[in-house]
Order: structure tokens, then C-alpha cells, then sequence
């Protein structure tokens, strides 16, 4: 089973949210796809029951009376229509029962549709946004819909995206100092350090922090921040064009 | 001598490290604001000594919520803290008539703001 998302061999190209194609995990069988079919499902046997009423209230429930020896025919009684000294109640009960099989099927439809709307579909959108902040977008937050349980969850991934743009921040303002002490470091050594040997291995020693410095430097650029911008050597405001933009 | 603090911040992280700067100089965090609304909000009810306003907020900006608190209590002390220097906040925060400017992770600047008042 590939977990992956840069697995090629299990994954659909699907058009996320924002309009882009993107390489998703296939799922085997999906929340919406469940829910669909466990609700038409229910709602044709609703439907099979309520036909069944009304054919067996016209067709079935008769009883057959002795032939009337005047007319020669026979006489069908309707027992549950019928008012062969059957009390009122039974004359409504394929009413009752079609009723009841009717008010079923518009609370499952309904049940449907608030399934959809308010937690399958919004499941969909926080997935999408919060692989999209994974992606490096820590400009963008989530909007939020309702202020319900979902709402909550997508409050606090917008607060751990938050986070991690003053982490990322802070260690980018961190090692910018850094850099500024290695290379002092460097020319207070190179003034006045005269032994050869223990000056290159110094310098070594120096190389290897500038490294360890810039890989972490590359390493928060690649992130997209909120109004801030990372050019060389400075952090600049990076206001956006209009805050509609500041959105997923 | 101890100040009553606000702390308005959009990241959590943040509030709570501003909090612990605070701290040791015995000035009380009467309350953690996360965006320009709820600090408005928690000014009026708290009327805190000092506020401590993070500039670059989602929805409502640091600098809009200042003006809001100002012109509600022309009197409120507000210090700006952001993760750039950037000359024309300086000129803003001037322009508003806040108490001033700070970088973030500046502990020294910050207290140093405070114990001005």
C-alpha cells in the first residue's frame, strides 16, 4: 500500500482545490462514496417498501366472501378497507404506513445531505489546505465555515501554520547573525593567529559552521511566508495585493 | 515595578514566549489576544498598562488594531513587535503615537520600552 504522495504507481492526477492537478493517494473506497451508497441504498429499499404498500393495500389484503347466491359473483372484501365491523384505525394503516415510509425517506435524504455538506465536503477542503501548508505555503490560512467542531480543527491548523512561520523565522533571523560572527571569527583569526596548523584547522572548523548555517538557510526559503519575504540576506514585508490572497 | 500586559499575537508560540520574557521582571500577562478584534475587545474589558501588538497579523493587522485601542483610549501604551525593522513601521508607529517599536526576539529592547512608563 503506497502512502506516499510521490508514488507514482497507486496515484490519480485529481484537480485540487485551487485548480491545480496534483498527485493524490488513490482511496480504496471513500467517505462520500460510503455514504452515497449506504444512503440510495436505503432510500431504494424505503422506496421498495413504500410500492409495496400501496400494492398490497389494493391488491392483497381482500378476503373472498362467499359466493352472494343472488348476483352469482364473488364478492371481494377489502379487509383492511373494508367495513366488515373493522374499527377506524386499520382503515388508515396503509396511510400510516406510506406516511411513515415517506417521513423516512426525506430524514435520510436529509441526513444525506448534511453529511455531505457539513463534514464529508469540508474534510475534503481541510485535506487539500493542509497539504498545500505541508507544501510550503505558510502565506495562506484555511477559511473558516462554521465555528463547529470542524471549524475548531481548522482553527488550530491555522495557528500551527502560524507557528511555524515564526519558528522557521526566528531560526532564519538566528543563523543570519550566525553568519555574521563566522565571518568575524574568520578575520579576527586570519589577523592574528600565526600558527599554520592550528589556523587551518580552525578555518576547517569555520567552513563546516558557514555549511551547517546555509543548508538550514535553504532549507526555510523554500517555505512561502505571510507579508514576509526572505531575499538574500534580508527579511523584508511582503504586503499581499489584496487580502482575499491570504486565503486558501 | 510590575506593568499589567496585554499580549496581542497571532501565533501561540509567540504569546507564550513574550510571556516569558515578561515574567522574570514581575509585569503581569493580564491577558493573550490572537488577532486585531479580540484585542480590542479584551483592552476595554482589562485596560491594561502596556499592550505588546504583533504587526503582521491574518485578518486584522497590528496597525489597524492600534488605531482602534487609540481611539477608543488615546492614552493606551502600545508597543509594536515585529520580525522586521523595517524603517517605515517606525514612521507609522511614530504617526499613531504609540510607544514604539521592537524587533520580536529583541528581549531588552522590548523591556526596556516597557520600563520607560
Amino acid at each position: 500500500m503506497c502512502a506516499d504522495a510521490n508514488c507514482e504507481e497507486y496515484s490519480t492526477k485529481k484537480k485540487s482545490f485551487w485548480g491545480e492537478p496534483y498527485l493524490q493517494t488513490e482511496n480504496a473506497l471513500s467517505l462520500k462514496t460510503k455514504a452515497l451508497f449506504f444512503f440510495f441504498l436505503t432510500i431504494l429499499l424505503t422506496l421498495v417498501a413504500v410500492a409495496d404498500v400501496l400494492y398490497e393495500s389494493t391488491n392483497h389484503w381482500v378476503r373472498v366472501l362467499p359466493t352472494d347466491s343472488s348476483s352469482g359473483t364473488l364478492v371481494h372484501e377489502n379487509i383492511i378497507n373494508g367495513d366488515a365491523g373493522i374499527d377506524g384505525v386499520t382503515r388508515f394503516f396503509p396511510v400510516l404506513l406510506t406516511g411513515s415510509l415517506v417521513l423516512l425517506l426525506f430524514t435520510l435524504i436529509v441526513g444525506m445531505i448534511f453529511l455531505l455538506r457539513n463534514i464529508i465536503i469540508p474534510l475534503e477542503n481541510i485535506a487539500d489546505a493542509v497539504r498545500r501548508i505541508n507544501e510550503g505555503h505558510l502565506d495562506k490560512s484555511i477559511p473558516i465555515q462554521a465555528k463547529d467542531e470542524i471549524g475548531h480543527v481548522i482553527e488550530s491548523i491555522n495557528d500551527m501554520s502560524v507557528n511555524m512561520q515564526e519558528i522557521l523565522l526566528y531560526i532564519w533571523n538566528n543563523n543570519q547573525q550566525n553568519f555574521k560572527l563566522i565571518d568575524s571569527m574568520e578575520e579576527q583569526l586570519n589577523k592574528y593567529l600565526d600558527n599554520k596548523t592550528i589556523l587551518s584547522q580552525l578555518k576547517k572548523d569555520i567552513a563546516r559552521i558557514r555549511q551547517n548555517n546555509e543548508e538550514v538557510q535553504t532549507l526555510v526559503t523554500t517555505f512561502n511566508y505571510f507579508e514576509v519575504k526572505l531575499e538574500h540576506e534580508k527579511m523584508v514585508s511582503d504586503p499581499g495585493q489584496d487580502n482575499t490572497a491570504s486565503n486558501f | 515595578m510590575g506593568k499589567r500586559v496585554l499580549i496581542v499575537d497571532d501565533s501561540s508560540m509567540m504569546r507564550k514566549m513574550i510571556a516569558k520574557l515578561l515574567q522574570p521582571s514581575g509585569h503581569e500577562v493580564v491577558g493573550q489576544a490572537k488577532n486585531g478584534l479580540e484585542a480590542i475587545e479584551m483592552y476595554k474589558s482589562l485596560k491594561p498598562d502596556i499592550v505588546t501588538m504583533d504587526i503582521t497579523m491574518r485578518d486584522m493587522d497590528g496597525l489597524s488594531a492600534a488605531k482602534e485601542i487609540l481611539r477608543y483610549d488615546d492614552s493606551a501604551h502600545i508597543i509594536f513587535l515585529s520580525n522586521l525593522d523595517e524603517e517605515k513601521y517606525r514612521v507609522e508607529v511614530e504617526r499613531l503615537g504609540a510607544l514604539g517599536f521592537a524587533n520580536k526576539h529583541n528581549a531588552k529592547e522590548i523591556l526596556g520600552l516597557i520600563d520607560i512608563q
